[in-house]
């Protein structure tokens, strides 16, 4: 009797063994049938990596023909690379009427200075429309860039101050541009020098042929023009 | 005919648990797919015994788990040697299951045969 039921729990326990473990694999393999690499055995890993090597080595092909259109491609854009050249000597243009860029070139020297009177930045100001009105591409006072937004302003007449900075006299004044006519504008009769002159105050100039005159330091900002 | 219940109860229970439990990774799958053979064939080989009045639970449990661990050894040794070991337990454990199912098949066709000449004798007695 007690052996009976001995054999029948054995029984049991492999039977309830058996089938959960077969339940558990079928489930096993269920899962895996839907998820990925990770669960792959070997072998299948090993067809899985020739076959993408194969895609790999396909798709360099490939690759390595698009370069080649590409190169053609770009060599038919140096046309338009002229457009681009262009368009850089614009910007280039641009930059040094701006002011952003040192210059070089003929032109005028003139040396503006405290005699009887005081130079105010109304003379200086006059001086710089004059030149402007002559055709004066660039200019500057005591090295300061004079640029759209410059300012020259009389600080309580002691100094001049031109983009910041304070002058002090003498002062010197470069312009690049037609060097006669830059020349006509200061010696013409009752012009500029004239009138400094009776106002008791001194200018020299010089012609050169080569004015250097330096970049803008500032950063032009526009904050409330739209 | 208790047997055949309690055969049949534990196995809905292993079914049962089986569903409830966690799957294993995929690596041993193959290890538990071998052991599974292993122990198919045991219980064959166990069916097939007690037919023959000759079954014995001790052999039967030690064949059960010894099958099963021994062809997990050697598929592990075959993974390991580069050799598909476990296709040799499989062909070896599914000949001898056929086997078994034979000599079950044979056992119970004998069985019906004999019941059906039995039949006729008696029919050609009661005749007589």
């Amino acid at each position: 009797m007690k052996s009976k039921i001995v054999m029948l729990i054995t029984i049991a326990i492999i039977c309830i063994l058996l089938t959960s473990v077969m339940f558990i694999q079928f489930k096993t393999i269920r899962v895996v049938e839907k998820s990925g690499l990770s669960d792959m055995r070997e072998s299948e890993l090993r067809t899985e990596l020739s076959s993408w090597k194969s895609k790999y080595s396909e798709i360099e092909t490939t690759l390595k023909e698009n370069k080649e259109l590409l190169e053609k491609y770009s060599t038919d854009i140096s046309d338009e690379n002229n457009t681009l050249k262009l368009l850089k000597e614009d910007l280039s243009k641009l930059q040094t009427s701006v002011g952003y860029t040192d210059v070089e070139g003929s032109g005028i020297e003139i040396t503006v200075s405290d005699g009887e009177e005081r130079v105010m930045s109304t003379d200086l100001l006059n001086l710089v429309y004059e030149l402007k009105y002559v055709g004066a591409e660039a200019i500057s006072i005591n090295d300061e860039r004079i640029v759209s937004t410059s300012d020259i302003v009389d600080i309580q007449e002691k100094f001049i101050f031109v983009n910041g900075q304070r002058l002090i006299s003498p002062y010197t004044i470069k312009a690049i541009g037609d060097k006669s006519y830059l020349e006509s504008a200061i010696n013409i009769k009752e012009g500029y020098k004239d009138q400094m002159e009776e106002e008791g105050k001194l200018v020299t100039y010089k012609l050169q042929d080569n004015v250097r005159i330096k970049k803008y330091n500032g950063v032009l900002e526009i904050n409330y023009g739209k | 005919m208790i047997y055949i219940t309690i055969i049949i109860i534990s196995c809905i229970l292993g079914v049962i648990l089986g569903i409830n439990l966690p799957t294993i990774s995929y690596t041993y799958s193959g290890y538990l797919a071998i052991a599974i053979v292993a122990a198919l064939d045991s219980v064959f080989g166990g069916i097939s015994s007690s037919l023959n009045k000759n079954f014995d639970i001790k052999i039967f449990v030690s064949g059960f788990f010894g099958n099963a661990i021994l062809a997990m050894l050697l598929t592990y040794l075959g993974e390991k040697l580069n050799v598909d070991i476990y296709l040799a337990a499989v062909i070896v454990f599914v000949g001898r299951m056929f086997n078994n199912l034979g000599i079950i098949r044979r056992y119970y066709v004998d069985l019906w045969s004999k019941k059906a000449i039995e039949k006729n004798r008696q029919k050609v007695k009661k005749q007589n």
